[in-house]
């Protein structure tokens, strides 16, 4: 324990020291003077317009490949400083020197990365140089890719490239990787896919023996190139994989797509007779849809009008989609003879194909066929009745006008009726409103209010007499789509009409759309005083019964003359015109109808009053009145209450004047002889006040509006307080059950961790034996080993996150284990979370490893700085300290490993245990006897 | 064995694995299901929650690379919902009928390809696809597999159209029977709503950082380059950055410029020539940009002034005539003569309708790569900093390979189309 305690800030004392990065020094002078040239340009980057751009790229340019290296060199690593200038510049370049007439500076920039990425960079540094090869690059790269195939780290950057050049050279140069042996899966399956995205047909025996490789993503791959190339002796693998099926359905599913992607290719690269005998295979019926469907494509490109006899067959087909695909190919091949069948299949084709075929003909457009076609006006479905109209009007529409309107009559619905209006609305109005217009007396009640929208829409004022006259009809559906025409059409003499057809009996909607109409016409009026004449014309004529409908409009024709009559109104005898006078009142848009509210405030009854209220104070506030005017206006409407009750009510509309406004006229009230009123107006003025206030110290935040609590005496400031309080804590409450709700759905916590020694020296307490047996585990002397007997690993009891664990370990000859991170109970440890390698690094079978799996390495991820471990057989101890994603590993008193994984997340892919925040802490049985002593773990604050 | 034996063979082998979209299989074979479509929302991020409630079809299945997000759209969901980590699984569900991809747009070529060649229809967020060379596969595997796809922008269908208080509709009659001459001049400016765009720059010289438990970072950079993570890459602002999508441009382009294509007559075609004026753009991180032109072949062009330089262009202009925002115009009672017209050609706008009677939606794979490629060649204009001519027939651009290599990326291995 004493050690350990003593060992921790020296181990991070350590740690810190190794931190400081190594500075780089210019040796050169020449490279000095460029780099601070280079560095005064780009700091001009992002260039604010395209000239300026052109000017810096010229001036870097001008420099020379030198230029270029030292901005190269300035690159820093994602994360570790702000190179964003140099970013910008090298992209620039790129896209500068790939423009058109830029070839000398373009191949001398190529030259120039190619240079640089044969250095010593990082490799994101490298990928980033890669891109700009995209655009830049030529054959003259493809050497340096393709040396990057097989690099672990740049063989997707790389082979990014050599498809964007596609040059036979770039595509040489990934067949030659193809022979490459020993090389782990996800390299060759890019190769596989470059292989494949060129359509590359001169490797094809190499790629078939992949098509038998163990792994599914291999084997796919394979499938994927052998399709793309379009090469005759491809063909047996496909033969070959649907002779002896995946057993997985989503496999099966692919190979087959892949051979109809097969087909298809061939048929490109010219090979007919294969790409048609295959394509034949798969339009057989027992394959699906999709399959037949896709056949179908391949084989109609390559035989056109030739399998027409195909095409006619499958477009009665039973399948849908099928059929549709079909038919649109069949349409395809024009001449009188496809037209002829197609119209004779009309009679044997089912009904839902009958809409689609009737729509081909349409298209094609043939007019003699127009006569075999009418007859399915009659028909029985509704998608005939509406495809074989679209077809007519198409062929002839002009010519057919009356047949056509007559569909309407003998549609089943307003859906119907509404396809067959669209479908007649493309027909020129000349002819369209003179049928319409013929058609409309003797029309279905269904049909009617469709032609009547259209001789509107149309604007055929002509016939305004022959859609007026409908406005006696029995359906109410007719009478307001004439009153819609009216509203569009309809001139002063249509006025009395309208408002006769005012009275209670009506529909809320007729009564709305007469209004409307007659606002309509009166709109059309060219001077404002016009609307107003016209408007009062009507009124003077009207019924009683009439006049309250008619006052609901005048808001909307407002002026000095319709406000008299309104005003009048008020005091009319009729109790039903008196509301609807102060109804539209309160509606007005104008604020010279205040001193009428008022009026209307002292005599209306509890019902209209609210209206009344709301339209005065909404007048108010839109006014452009001082604030003390609008004061004063307000109380003004506070006079006519002659209850305190009603002035509560007025004093809780006046909240919706405007904050200021509403606060300085209430707090009058504050000391109001009555508590009601009071009331009140505190709780108006404690609503504004509610978002400014802080319940902690009691007080309003000042602004302009908090100035209200100056003129309070103690008392009502205390009642105003009380008020807000209230507020504030209902508000705090709902909130709370807000979130009270959303906590319902947390998951259990975990268990706690334990801190202090993972191992007790005497037995397994505390440690759990995972995916295995746990023969091998035991303890004796103090020691806790493993006989290493493949059984399962040794978890630790409870989950950690961030920790430092210390521990000591002793390996035999040739010996293997390691200690898991964050590992979970599932899978494999080593990736699932992470592990911390434990061998005997110089046992001759290990000579050949890769610098990722020694002693103290991140298995996988990172290697060890140095090698430090000693011989076999002696106790060797090791640190490991991981918080967050930083971690970092010490070995016989010597940092070996200070890495962040955030460095590796492009590997997260095969090794997910890199983003994993907790887990086990765990010890490997990698078949090896092992023993480990004094593991201890520390909590990181 | 002769092919013709073994595709037998094969044909019944493979029956066991047969897969029937479950809106073919009508009760005696010939009627269209009644029974409702079914759909799977692939990404459920904030976009993607919002279409589990997309009228038209039951949800069956989510799927979503980060366990928050797929917890979060799995407690919002009907009990019976599945929740799935990997796509490619739920394009093997028998009861899937159309997929919703409202992943970033690096994914949305890919996925639509795979769903296509697995028989799904396909509802898909836009931009279509991050690459012009993605969208014309998109387009191929739609086609060749007889699927029905629907991108989700809309203002060519309805809507109120940018600062012009009305759907398209009387937009495009007007333009359609020559009231404004030709050509024309769209220009779409800053106050119509495209300053947008700024919302969207991404950050240069990000910190890597740990990647977070509940995310699959490499599943969620999939095709795209590997790059360290930083939680400003993913999620809320990965529309700024290249990888994946192409900033405010790429965010709201199409809802901008399907339209105009569409009102154009240009659903076939794309402009000629491409000019940018912006600031130098960074390799990764994308930025705000001044102006982008582009002309087609025919003299018609479209502005998209991003600050606003010509506020008081209108937004179309032709030699007879012109249309400003609010639906003004300098041709008199231009309303009524819009009414006047004849409407354009019917659209399909009801997607399950057009899944169930296999027909293209308004808004399909063709027109949609075409107005994904106004978003794609701006983008590259935007990053290289140099006109541009582009051939609408080849999809390439003229005598300038560099721009060329932007137009077909290769995706990251093991992905690929």
């Amino acid at each position: 324990m004493l050690r350990s305690n003593r060992l921790i800030p020296l181990l991070l004392t350590l740690l810190l020291l190794s931190c400081t990065p190594a500075k780089e020094t210019l040796q050169d002078e020449s490279r000095a003077s460029i780099h601070e040239e280079v560095a005064g340009l780009i700091v001009n980057m992002p260039a604010s317009d395209p000239a300026e751009q052109t000017w810096l790229n010229e001036q870097l340019l001008e420099m020379g490949p030198s230029g270029i290296r030292v901005l190269a060199g300035m690159l820093t690593p994602r994360g570790t400083g702000d190179d964003t200038h140099v970013r910008y510049a090298l992209s620039s370049l790129a896209n500068y020197v790939s423009g058109p007439g830029a070839e000398s500076d373009r191949s001398a920039f190529e030259e120039a990365l190619l240079g640089e990425l044969r250095g010593d960079y990082s490799v994101e540094a490298k990928t980033f140089l890669l891109n700009q090869l995209k655009q830049t690059g030529s054959d003259r790269s493809v050497e340096l890719l393709e040396s990057f195939l097989t690099d672990n780290r740049l063989y997707q950057p790389a082979i990014e490239v050599l498809i964007t050049l596609g040059t036979p050279r770039a595509i040489q140069a990934i067949r030659n990787s193809l022979s490459v042996s020993d090389v782990e899966g996800s390299r060759r399956i890019a190769w596989l896919k470059a292989l494949g995205d060129l359509k590359d047909d001169g490797a094809v025996e190499e790629i078939e023996t992949y098509a038998s490789a163990e792994d599914w993503p291999t084997r796919r791959m394979a499938y994927y190139a052998l399709s793309r190339s379009g090469s005759p002796p491809a063909d047996d693998v496909f033969v070959n994989a649907l002779e002896s099926p995946e057993t997985n359905r989503q496999r099966q599913r692919e190979i087959v797509s892949f051979y109809l992607a097969y087909a298809e290719r061939l048929s490109e690269e010219g090979h007919y007779d294969m790409s048609r005998e295959i394509s034949r295979g798969f339009l057989s019926v027992e394959y699906p849809v999709q399959v037949r469907s896709r056949a179908l494509h391949t084989l109609f490109k390559i035989e056109g009008e030739k399998i027409q006899e195909e095409l006619r067959e499958l477009t009665l087909s039973a399948d849908s989609k099928l059929a549709a695909a079909a038919l649109e190919k069949l349409n395809s091949i024009e001449g009188p003879e496809t037209t002829e069948w197609l119209v004779s299949a009309l009679n044997k084709a089912p009904e839902p194909r009958k809409a689609a075929i009737l729509r081909a003909l349409g298209t094609r457009g043939d007019p003699n066929v127009a006569d075999d076609l009418k007859p399915f006006l009659n028909g029985n479905s509704r998608q005939t009745r509406v495809a074989v109209t679209e077809a007519l009007v198409r062929l002839n529409g002009q010519e057919n006008l009356p047949v056509l309107i007559a569909v309407l009559n003998r549609a089943e619905d307003e859906g119907e009726i509404e396809e067959i209006e669209t479908v007649l609305r493309q027909i020129p109005t000349r002819e369209l409103i003179a049928a319409s217009a013929e058609a409309l007396p003797s029309a279905s009640d269904l049909a009617k209010p469709a032609l009547i929208r259209i001789l509107a829409d149309r604007r055929a004022s002509d016939y305004l007499d022959v859609m007026v006259r409908q406005a006696g009809s029995e359906s109410e559906t007719v009478r307001l789509e004439v009153y819609r025409a009216l509203q569009i059409l309809g001139g002063p003499d249509e006025l009395h009409l309208l408002a006769s057809r005012f009275d209670p009996g009506r529909s809320e909607e007729e009564v709305t759309v007469i209004q409307k109409a007659i606002v309509g016409i009166a709109g059309r009026q060219d001077e404002a005083s016009g609307r107003e004449v016209i408007l009062i014309g009507v009124w003077d004529e009207a019924s009683e019964d009439q006049k309250p409908f008619l006052l609901r409009i005048f808001p909307q024709v407002d002026g000095p003359e319709t406000l008299s009559v309104v005003r009048e109104a008020l005091n009319h005898s009729d109790e039903t015109i008196r509301r609807a006078a102060m109804t539209a009142l309160s509606e007005w848009p104008d604020p010279r109808a205040l001193p009428a509210l008022l009026e209307a405030a002292r005599v209306a009854d509890e019902e209209v009053l609210p209206d009344v209220f709301a339209g005065y104070v909404r007048l108010i506030r839109r006014s452009g009145h001082s604030l003390e005017e609008k004061e004063t206006n307000l109380h003004e409407l506070v006079k006519t209450a002659d209850t305190s009750g009603k002035k509560a009510v007025v004093l809780s509309h006046i909240s919706e004047a405007g904050e200021l406004t509403a606060l300085w006229t209430v707090s009058r009230y504050f000391d109001d002889e009555e508590e009601e009123v009071r009331r009140a107006a505190i709780r108006v003025a404690s609503g504004l006040l509610v978002p400014s206030y802080d319940p902690d110290s009691g007080s309003v935040r000042l602004n302009s509006t908090s100035a209200v609590l100056a003129v309070m005496d103690e008392n009502t400031r205390r009642l105003f307080v009380d008020e807000l309080d209230r507020r504030v804590n209902e508000m705090a409450e709902e909130e709370a059950s807000d979130q009270h709700a959303a906590e319902g759905n947390e998951e259990v916590p975990l268990p706690e961790a334990v801190y202090g020694q993972l191992f007790n020296g005497r037995d397994l307490e505390g440690w759990e034996v995972v995916g295995g047996s746990s023969e091998g585990w035991g303890v004796e002397n103090g020691i806790l080993y493993t006989e290493g007997e493949e059984s399962g690993w040794l978890s630790s009891a409870s989950v950690y996150d961030n920790f430092i664990l210390e521990l000591e370990y002793r390996v035999p000859d040739a010996g293997n284990s390691g200690v898991f991170l964050r590992a979970p109970r599932e899978g494999n440890p080593a990736y699932e979370g992470m592990e911390i390698q434990i061998l005997d690094d110089d046992a001759g079978q290990y000579a050949e490893l890769e610098p990722w799996q020694y002693t103290g390495s991140v298995y996988g991820v990172k290697a060890p700085s140095k090698r430090v471990t000693k011989p076999a057989g002696e106790w060797q101890h090791m640190v490991i300290r991981a918080d967050g994603p930083e971690v970092r590993v010490a070995l016989n008193g010597e940092l070996i490993v200070n890495t962040s994984l955030i460095r590796h997340m492009e590997l997260t892919d095969n090794h997910p245990g890199l983003i994993r925040r907790s887990g086990f802490i765990g010890l490997q049985d990698h078949g090896d006897r092992v023993e480990f002593r004094n593991i201890v773990i520390h909590k990181i604050e | 064995m002769e092919r013709k034996e073994f595709l037998k063979k094969s044909a019944v082998a493979l029956g066991a694995f047969t897969i029937i979209p479950r809106h073919v299989l009508g009760g005696n074979g010939f009627t269209a299901p009644s029974d409702q479509l079914t759909k799977a929302v692939i990404g459920v991020g904030g976009m993607g929650r919002g279409h589990l409630n997309y009228p038209g079809a039951r949800l069956v299945a989510v799927c979503d690379v980060d366990t928050r997000h797929l917890n979060r759209a799995l407690s919002m969901s009907e009990p019976e919902v599945r929740g799935y980590h990997d796509y490619r699984e739920v394009l093997e569900q028998k009861d899937v009928d159309i997929v919703h991809i409202v992943t970033p747009p690096h994914w949305h070529g890919k996925m639509s390809v795979d769903a296509a060649n697995a028989g799904k229809d396909i509802w898909c967020e836009k931009p279509m696809t991050r690459t012009i060379a993605e969208g014309q596969k998109v387009v191929d595997a739609v086609q060749r597999n007889g699927s029905i796809f629907r991108l989700n922008t809309w203002f060519r269908f309805q809507s109120g159209f940018y600062g012009m208080n009305t759907p398209v509709r009387p937009i495009k009659k007007l333009v359609e029977n020559g009231v404004f001459g030709w050509p024309l001049k769209v220009t779409v400016n800053a106050s119509t709503g495209f300053d947008w765009k700024f919302v969207w720059s991404g950050r240069p010289n990000l910190k890597p950082q740990w990647i977070p438990e509940a995310l699959d970072y490499n599943m969620w950079l999939g095709p795209a380059p590997y790059k360290p993570y930083n939680e400003h890459r993913v999620h809320n602002t990965f529309r700024g950055y290249w990888d994946y999508d192409g900033g405010g441009l790429g965010d709201m382009g199409q809802h901008y410029l399907d339209p105009v294509q569409y009102f154009l007559d240009k659903d076939h075609t794309n402009p000629v020539s491409i000019t940018a004026d912006a600031p130098q753009q960074h390799p990764e991180a994308a930025a705000s940009w001044r102006r982008i032109e582009m002309t087609y072949q025919d003299g018609c062009k479209i502005i998209l002034d991003g600050e606003d330089r010509d506020k008081d262009a209108p937004y179309i202009e032709g030699p007879r005539g012109k249309l400003y925002r609010g639906f003004e115009s300098d041709i008199p009672n231009i309303r009524e003569l819009a009414a006047s017209l004849p409407d354009p050609e019917p659209q399909i706008t009801d997607f399950s309708e057009a899944v169930k009677n296999r027909r293209k939606f308004a808004l399909n794979e063709s027109n949609g790569h075409r107005s994904c490629n106004l978003v794609n060649l701006g983008i590259i204009a935007v990053r290289l900093g140099r006109p541009l001519e582009f051939d609408p027939e080849s999809q390439r651009f003229v005598n300038d390979e560099a721009a060329n290599r932007l137009i077909n990326q290769p995706m990251r291995s093991p992905w690929h189309l």
